[in-house]
């Protein structure tokens, strides 16, 4: 695997499949609007390899107020929500209430991007520290390894576990270990750090 | 019918022994990955993931060539129609 780091940046040219398409079609018209998002699920581990698909791809979005997210729900173009089809209660009853939207593309229901608000202090701290990635030149944001790697344990399930493991065996050496280790202690999970990762 | 006996503590075995087979085959792969260039793995990635997409979609076109064959109904008329029958929470 070829990765090159530019500016603190990194840089991953691969042949596309359709969840990376589907991820940099959705992620760019939340660029184009200015709504900061930060990329936080298994998707992370399948854009680097990970030879599994998903349903879902998880992002937790900046809160932004309602004409904003009017301005994304205005120009979905091929995509649509599959929860509701009412802006006004996609963003009181869902986004505002903590809960999460999934926007699909048009008659499809997965691949589906699964948004939500940030909430917690740690998702604000993903958000300001977001890696990003610049896939065939296309702009991503995604949760910092250091703590993408250690949540994946936290979470638990064999998939993240595995999930995990391949994350670090493949991108070790981007890794901040310190770090990671902080969050690991943080989390309560330094032994199953120590049993799956190193 | 009569149903097999079921040893709990033999299926956690198996499923301990099942797991780490997993981790195992995963490093191999990781190490694979790492050691091959963008094009060759993610190419192989890209099919397997494809792949599953066009089942899906197999299924579909399976499913409206059928009623197709039973009805003079335009594509757009019978997509219409599915759609009605479905739980608005499936569509």
């Amino acid at each position: 695997m070829e990765i090159q780091i530019v500016e603190g940046s990194l840089k991953l040219n691969k042949t596309l499949n359709d969840l990376d398409n589907f991820v940099i079609e959705f992620t760019s018209l939340l660029d184009g609007i200015g709504i900061a998002y930060v990329l936080v699920s298994g998707y992370v581990a399948i854009l680097f390899g990970r030879n599994r698909s998903s349903e879902d791809i998880d992002i937790i979005c900046e809160k932004c107020d309602f004409n904003k997210f009017k301005q994304l729900w205005d120009n979905l173009g091929k995509f649509e929500c599959i929860i509701t089809s009412n802006a006004n209660d996609a963003y009181r009853d869902y986004l505002q209430s903590g809960s999460a939207l999934r926007f699909a593309r048009k008659n499809e229901f997965i691949p589906n991007m699964e948004i939500k608000f940030r909430k917690t202090e740690l998702d604000e701290w993903t958000l300001q520290h977001r890696k990003i990635v610049f896939l065939n030149d296309k702009k991503l944001a995604l949760s910092p390894f250091e703590i993408q790697i250690p949540f994946k344990l936290f979470l638990g399930s064999e998939k993240d576990i595995e999930d995990a493991r391949y994350l670090y065996k493949i991108l070790e050496k981007y890794v901040d270990k310190k770090q990671m280790q902080e969050f690991c202690r943080k989390l309560k999970i330094e032994q199953k750090c120590k049993r799956y990762l190193i | 019918m009569k149903f097999p006996e079921i040893d709990l503590k033999e299926l956690k075995e198996w499923k301990k022994q099942n797991f780490k087979n997993r981790l195992e085959f995963l490093d191999r792969y990781a190490e694979w990955v790492k050691n091959k260039n963008n094009t060759e793995w993610s190419e192989q990635q890209r099919k397997m993931i494809d792949r599953g997409h066009r089942v899906n979609l197999k299924h579909l076109f399976g499913a409206l060539k059928y009623f197709k064959s039973n009805t003079d109904k335009s594509t757009d008329e019978l997509l219409k129609e599915i759609d009605e029958e479905l739980d608005p929470k499936d569509r």
